[in-house]
């Protein structure tokens, strides 16, 4: 039996944020929304330097369930985000990990229920607090039944008389569970005033990240710090929250002051591992992608991560040892296309472009939705002139990958080059709507606009 | 009545007209609001003139000639030039006789880049008036893209003899350049600056050709001027810091460098400029941090890694220096100091033979007599 | 050669290649650290993957028993 931490965020389904009824404003004041993609100014690398996901948000250095967020605008777009068994956004949060955990049980207890829910006799075993109290976690945790919980916990409060604060944060867990959150933060707060913990002001801080409101959220957990302080879950959830809005010096900030708690806190590390990396400072990215290895951590990504940061802090020797060590872990074609993706670009580096070549259609065979690979391929074959080729590849590239400028801005570089203005053009405000502060972009928006604007 | 009105329309429809007024209210003129939707496009107010085109549309059935002319041009400004180009084709056909719409339609296939078409059809507008300057432009213009270089330079030539303007002098000049002729590209441009003679870009381009061909007062002089019509100008700023660089002028360089990194922020020359101005004041380490991300925006350029080469040398790692100076050979094959550069690293790495062989490729490439007779003497002192 | 070395140094080119102008050139995608997986995450990915591969087996028993059956 596996037991999942309650508290960690969980995957926001995609019919729940379409038809979210929770959300106060139709547009979110900038710097006060989870959702909204990146406000203008890009605190950090730009999307120049540091690759962008589907939600416009620059990649982290670490992936929990419930990042992948950032509000489609239509359902299509919200259909269209990918859904494999890997990165599987589920369709309403009822449908993703609770399922997963339920049919997982069940798959174990191939004779039937271990316990008949609908025969239970709930208010009897609510007078009885400690029976009561494992009862509701095997219902809640294992069976997923929340409607039988938020019953069995209803009448455990009212027998304790309202005044047991356990009751009260399984009361929030269940209105949480059933997207009841204004109730849920009721509960959360009554708890509070009978008893602070940790966990109930993480849960609380879960509900309003939830209802989209990060500062509240935020305040929450100032709250539970001052009680708390130095509390490494705390520190961890708030940092969470400045690197959802995209303030990445704040996070760097308090994964570093987590990091002076719980020195082998891989979150954090992960996270300022990357920061490093994409702020010039390879070196000490290498060195906190070490400790990790130290600690014990050993997959793919790590391998990886580890081989970019030896190439471009130029420790020769452990580049192909690390990538190698990454292929040979990579549990799917998705991380093998991204290690093949990885080196191409050191293929570059050394200046072996036919090497990067195959790299990269390497990247493509294992995974054929990559839009980087298209993008770079098609800057490759343009080196050659091989205009029709390169131009496919960005189409291809442009409509895998709407969100990142590259694509698109190459396109419009192309098509000025061949004359095709028009189309230089539409590719042009699809590259600024993506990067509005590329300044390229710019430059070329403004010798087109000249062109329409010559009689 | 009508016809009297469509009789009217003058073959330049950018004129300003008078509403002909009449006094039997149930005869509508196709033209009578034609000096509204002038002023409306003039002005900008480009909302307000599609409405009351798509008006005047609606009222004379569509053949309106100056309606769907000025909506054809508000189209293409908004870059829907294939839309644009089937209204100016309407244009065309409701009057064959004007030289305006043919020239339109023509500019139309030329956004699309479709030049062999436009060609033909700015050809024909030619025959209607061939005293128009416009014309002949784009259709040197024209040529240029089909790389029929020395058709374009005739055109051009005749546009600039019938009307001097600095749009054909620019891009006379610049198939100067692409033929390689720069006295005759200095020429062009000096005479398009006694027309216009605080244009930044001429002056900067001007300036840049002077650059590249090593006569540095005049280039000094001229971007000096170029920058001082416009400081935040990125390309004069790249331009002017590069020269005060090459005379050793570093700080002077570094402050107008800082200015174009404000407005320019991810640019890999400006910060592969600004790591060698670093490592002409010896902070080896500054150098390298600028490079290294000059690099990284940019990987294919040879010249960041050929700096990266000498940077590492001079700090005495050669494992770096060869990793940056061969990649960079990879990419660009006829420079010999990247073999010298090359060979000196092989040599500090014990590398011989391999060393020898780089001074006898840089001593076969380069024309400069210092740089061979010194590979020659390095190559014999190895041996 | 050490000792010959001192009296005989290579000289390096002060100058170094300027870039005179910015040309706009095609940008490629840059590369990407791979984000880690929490522990959850990790788990969780597991558990459906051996949940789907139980399921496989179930179902595969099932159609080699239904194919056997007349």
């Amino acid at each position: 039996m596996v037991y999942v931490d309650e508290i960690d965020v969980d995957q926001e389904g995609i019919a729940e944020m379409t038809l979210d009824e929770n959300s106060i404003a139709q547009v979110a004041r900038p710097g006060t929304s989870l959702r909204q993609a990146t406000a203008k100014k890009h605190e950090g690398p730009s999307p120049a330097v540091r690759p962008v996901t589907q939600s416009g948000r620059p990649l982290t250095g670490f992936v929990r369930p419930g990042t992948q967020s950032g509000r489609p605008g239509t359902m299509e777009q919200a259909i269209r985000t990918p859904r494999t068994a890997h990165t599987a956004r589920p369709i309403t949060s009822a449908s993703g990990r609770y399922i997963r955990l339920g049919t997982a049980s069940m798959l174990t207890n191939p004779d039937g229920p271990f316990i008949n829910l609908s025969r239970l006799n709930l208010s009897k075993y609510a007078h009885s607090p400690n029976l009561a109290k494992t009862l509701f976690e095997y219902i809640f945790h294992h069976e997923n039944d929340v409607k039988n919980a938020l019953e069995l916990a209803a009448l455990a409060t009212e027998n304790a008389q309202f005044k047991d604060w356990w009751w009260k944060v399984q009361l929030g867990k269940c209105y949480y569970r059933l997207g009841l959150f204004r109730e849920a933060e009721n509960q959360f707060k009554s708890a509070l005033a009978h008893q602070d913990m940790v966990d109930t002001f993480l849960y609380l801080g879960k509900v309003y990240a939830r209802m989209d409101q990060p500062l509240t959220a935020l305040s929450m957990y100032k709250q539970g710090l001052d009680r708390f302080p130095k509390e490494v879950t705390l520190l961890c959830a708030v940092a969470r929250i400045h690197e959802e809005m995209n303030n990445l010096t704040s996070a760097t900030e308090y994964y570093k002051e987590l990091l002076k708690q719980d020195n082998t806190h891989v979150e954090a590390i992960a996270c300022i591992g990357s920061n490093h990396f994409y702020t010039d400072q390879p070196e000490i990215a290498l060195r906190f992608y070490r400790r990790l290895l130290q600690m014990g951590v050993y997959n793919c990504e790590l391998f990886n991560n580890l081989g970019l940061c030896c190439f471009y802090a130029q420790q020769y020797d452990m580049i192909l040892t690390s990538f190698e060590r990454a292929l040979s872990l990579a549990e799917n074609d998705e991380e093998v296309a991204e290690v093949w993706y990885n080196l191409g670009h050191v293929a570059v580096g050394i200046g072996d472009l036919n090497l990067a070549y195959q790299c990269f259609k390497l990247t493509l065979a294992n995974n054929n939705d990559h839009a980087e690979a298209y993008n770079n391929l098609a800057v490759l074959e343009m080196r050659k002139n091989h205009v029709e080729q390169a131009r496919a590849l960005l189409q291809t590239s442009a409509a895998l990958a709407p969100h990142m400028y590259e694509p698109h801005f190459n396109f419009a570089c192309l098509s000025d080059k061949i004359g095709d203005l028009q189309s230089s053009y539409v590719a042009a405000q699809k590259s600024e709507a993506a990067f509005p502060d590329h300044v390229e972009t710019q430059q070329l928006l403004e010798k087109l606009r000249q062109h329409f604007a010559m009689i | 009545m009508a016809e009297d009105a469509v009789a009217a329309v003058p073959t330049e429809p950018t004129t300003l007209r008078k509403p002909r007024i009449k006094k039997a209210p149930d005869l509508p003129i196709l033209e009578r609001r034609n000096w509204l939707i002038h002023l409306h496009y003039v002005r900008k107010d480009y909302e307000a003139c599609k409405a009351l085109i798509k008006e005047q549309l609606q009222a004379t059935e569509g053949v309106c000639e100056y309606a769907v002319y000025v909506q054809a041009l508000i189209l293409r400004l908004e870059g829907k030039i294939q839309e644009s180009l089937e209204l100016f084709q309407t244009c065309a056909i409701l009057n064959p006789t004007s030289p305006d719409n043919l020239k339109q339609v023509a500019r139309s296939l030329f956004l699309l880049g479709k030049h062999r078409a436009a060609v033909e059809v700015y050809n024909e507008a030619a025959r209607l008036n061939n005293k128009d300057w416009e014309i002949c432009h784009n259709l040197g213009v024209c040529y240029l893209y089909l790389k029929d270089l020395s058709k374009s330079k005739e055109q051009l030539n005749l546009a600039l003899q019938l009307h001097r303007q600095e749009l054909s002098t620019m891009t006379l000049g610049k198939i100067h350049l692409m033929e390689g002729d720069t006295e005759g590209a200095i020429q062009t441009y000096l005479q398009a600056l006694q027309l216009s003679p605080e244009s930044t870009e001429l002056l900067t381009t001007l300036g840049l050709v002077y650059l590249q061909n090593g006569l540095f007062q005049k280039a000094f002089e001229y971007l000096g001027n170029a920058l001082t019509y416009d400081p935040s100008n990125y390309k004069g700023i790249l331009a002017a810091g590069c020269m005060m660089q090459s005379h050793g002028d570093y700080d002077v360089a570094l402050s107008k460098y800082r200015v174009a990194a404000s407005s320019v922020p991810e640019s890999s020359p400006l910060w592969n400029n600004i790591g060698m101005c670093f490592y002409g004041k010896k902070k080896y380490v500054a150098a390298i941090s600028c490079l290294k991300r000059a690099l990284y925006l940019s990987p294919f350029d040879w010249r960041v890694l050929y700096n990266l080469g000498l940077v590492h040398l001079s700090m005495q790692q050669y494992a770096s220096a060869f990793h940056f100076l061969s990649a960079a050979i990879s990419l660009h094959h006829g420079n010999a100091t990247l073999y010298m550069l090359l060979a000196v690293a092989l040599t500090y790495l014990e590398d011989t033979e391999n060393a020898k062989s780089s001074y006898q490729q840089a001593a076969s490439l380069d024309q400069c007599v210092n740089m061979m007779l010194l590979s020659i003497i390095y190559y014999l002192y190895l041996t | 050669m050490p000792e010959v070395k001192s009296m005989f140094r290579e000289v390096l080119p002060k100058q170094g290649q300027l870039c005179v102008e910015d040309v706009p050139t095609m940008v490629m995608c840059k590369p990407k650290l791979l984000p880690l997986k929490s522990v959850t995450l990790t788990k969780l990915e597991k558990m459906q993957r051996d949940a789907q591969e139980t399921i496989k087996q179930q179902e595969m028993v099932q159609s080699s028993q239904d194919e056997t059956q007349p």
